[in-house]
C-alpha cells in the first residue's frame, strides 16, 4: 500500500477510534456517577 | 607535539557543531529568561551543547586509535531508560499523579472534544507523508500534535529514534507557545457573538468511589480495545489510582514531586544525547518543526470546529463557548487558562474556566489514547 494511502487510512480509523473510545469513557462516568453520585453542593441543595 | 595535538577539539570543530552549540543556548536562554518548559528544556539545551563538542565523552563513540567503543554517559542513560521507553512511562506515572478527573464528572460531554481536539496529529502525518517522510517517522512527527511531551517521546522513540531529538524540542516547544499560537486561530475561526457565549456551571462533588473506578475502568477498555496502548495508558492511568485511592498519599506526593522531577532531568538530557550535529542540522529537522506547529494548529482547528458543529444541533441557552474547543489539545493547564483569559478578555462576568478545565483534561486522556492508537495502527499499514 502507498504511504498517503495508508496515512489516509490511519486518520479516518484513528480519529473514528479516538471519538469511540472518548464516547466509551463518557458513558462510564455517566454510568459510574449514576452508581456512586457525589453529594450536590449546599448552594445547590438550597434550589 | 604541536599545537593540533594539544587541542585536537579546536581543529575538529564544525560550523554544523557550533550551529548545535548555538541551539543549545537558545533553548537555555527560552528556559531561563522566557521560562518556555524549562524543566525540559534547559536539561536538553545543556546536554546539547555537551554532545556537540568534538571527543565528547559524554556519548558513546570508537575510539579512533584502539578501534574500541567508549560508552558515554548520555548514551548509556538514552539506552537505559528512552529506547527501553521506560523513562516516559515513570513520568506518565507522575502527570496521573497529577490529574485531577473531577472536573470531567462535572461535564463529561466536554470529553469529546479531547477527541476533536487531536486531529492536528492526523492531518500532520499526512502532510510529513506528502513531504516525502515513511509512515513511521510521519506517525512520529504527527504525535507532535498530542500537545503532550512524554506520548511523543514513546511513539517517537518506538518508530523512528533518530528523529527523537528535533520532535521533542517541537513538543515541548509548542507546548510553551500554547499561548501565542491558539488566541489567533480561534479569533480567526469564531465571531464576537460566539465568543461572548456563556455556559453554565455544574457545581456537584463526585464521590470517592468515582475516582477510584474511572482509572480501572479506562484501563480495562483500552487494553480490550488496543492492547498496545496499555503500557501507554495504564502508567498514566496508575499514576492516577495511586493519587485517588487516598491511602498511598505519601507515595502521591513522591510521585508528583520527587519522581517527576527526578525522570525530567534524565528524560531531558537523554534525549540530548539524540541532538548530534549530524543529525540535527538537516532540512528534515526544519520540516519537522513547520510540521509540529501545523499540528497544533490543526488541533485548535478540530476541537473549535467541532464544537461549532455541536452548537448547531443545540437548543438557545445551551450553546457551547466555541473557545472550549480548543481546549481539547492536551497542553494542561495551559489551555484552560489561555481560554478562560480569551473569555474574559470579550466579557469580564464570563468564566469559562470550569468548562475549560474540562476539556483540557479530555485532552490529556485524548493525547494518550491518540498516542495508543497509533502504535497499534502503524505496524498494520507497515
Amino acid at each position: 500500500m502507498d504511504p498517503l494511502t495508508a496515512a489516509l487510512k490511519i486518520t479516518a480509523i484513528g480519529m473514528t477510534g479516538i471519538f469511540v473510545f472518548m464516547f466509551i469513557f463518557y458513558l462510564s462516568i455517566r454510568l459510574i456517577d449514576k452508581i456512586f453520585p457525589g453529594e450536590p453542593l449546599p448552594n445547590d441543595k438550597a434550589k | 607535539m604541536d599545537f593540533k595535538d594539544l587541542f585536537p577539539v579546536i581543529y575538529s570543530i564544525t560550523w554544523q557543531h557550533l550551529v548545535m552549540i548555538c541551539i543549545g543556548m537558545i533553548m537555555i536562554y527560552l528556559a531561563i529568561k522566557k521560562e518556555y518548559e524549562p524543566t525540559l528544556l534547559l536539561p536538553m539545551g545543556f546536554g546539547a551543547i555537551m554532545v556537540n563538542i568534538p571527543f565528547t565523552s559524554a556519548v558513546s563513540q570508537v575510539d579512533p586509535e584502539t578501534g574500541k567503543m567508549l560508552e558515554g554517559a548520555l548514551s548509556v542513560f538514552y539506552e537505559a531508560g528512552i529506547a527501553t521507553e521506560v523513562f516516559p512511562l515513570l513520568i506518565f506515572i507522575a502527570i496521573g499523579a497529577m490529574i485531577d478527573f473531577s472536573p470531567l464528572f462535572k461535564k463529561p460531554f466536554l470529553l469529546l472534544f479531547g477527541a476533536a481536539a487531536q486531529l492536528g496529529i492526523f492531518f500532520t502525518i499526512i502532510a510529513a507523508v506528502l513531504l516525502g517522510f515513511d509512515l513511521k517517522e510521519a506517525a512520529s512527527i504527527g504525535i507532535i500534535g498530542a500537545a503532550d511531551g512524554p506520548t511523543s517521546i514513546f511513539v517517537s522513540s518506538r518508530f523512528a529514534p533518530h528523529l527523537l531529538g528535533p520532535i521533542s524540542v517541537a513538543a515541548y516547544s509548542y507546548m510553551a507557545l500554547v499561548p501565542i499560537i491558539q488566541p489567533p486561530i480561534i479569533r480567526l475561526l469564531t465571531s464576537k457573538k460566539e465568543r461572548l457565549i456563556r455556559m453554565e456551571a455544574h457545581a456537584k462533588t463526585v464521590s470517592r468511589t468515582s475516582l477510584i473506578l474511572f482509572p480501572i475502568i479506562v484501563t480495562v477498555i483500552a487494553g480490550i480495545v488496543a492492547p498496545s496502548s496499555i503500557a501507554l495508558i495504564g502508567f498514566l492511568m496508575f499514576g492516577n489510582l495511586i493519587r485517588e485511592c487516598g491511602v498511598l498519599n505519601k507515595l502521591s506526593l513522591a510521585a508528583q514531586n520527587e519522581l517527576a522531577s527526578l525522570v525530567t532531568i534524565l528524560l531531558g538530557i537523554s534525549i540530548a544525547s539524540t541532538m548530534v550535529a549530524e543529525r540535527f542540522v538537516r532540512v528534515d529537522t526544519l520540516m519537522i518543526i513547520g510540521l509540529g506547529l501545523v499540528a497544533f494548529v490543526f488541533d485548535t482547528f478540530g476541537g473549535v470546529m467541532f464544537a461549532k458543529l455541536v452548537n448547531v444541533f443545540l437548543p438557545e441557552g445551551k450553546k457551547i463557548n466555541p473557545m472550549i474547543g480548543a481546549c481539547g489539545i492536551s497542553a494542561f493547564p495551559m489551555s484552560a487558562r489561555v481560554i478562560h483569559n480569551m473569555g474574559q478578555k470579550e466579557d469580564p462576568f464570563n468564566f469559562l474556566l470550569m468548562h475549560a478545565v474540562s476539556a483540557n483534561v479530555g485532552g490529556q486522556i485524548g493525547s494518550v489514547i491518540a498516542g495508543g492508537l497509533i502504535l497499534a495502527l502503524i505496524p498494520l499499514f507497515t
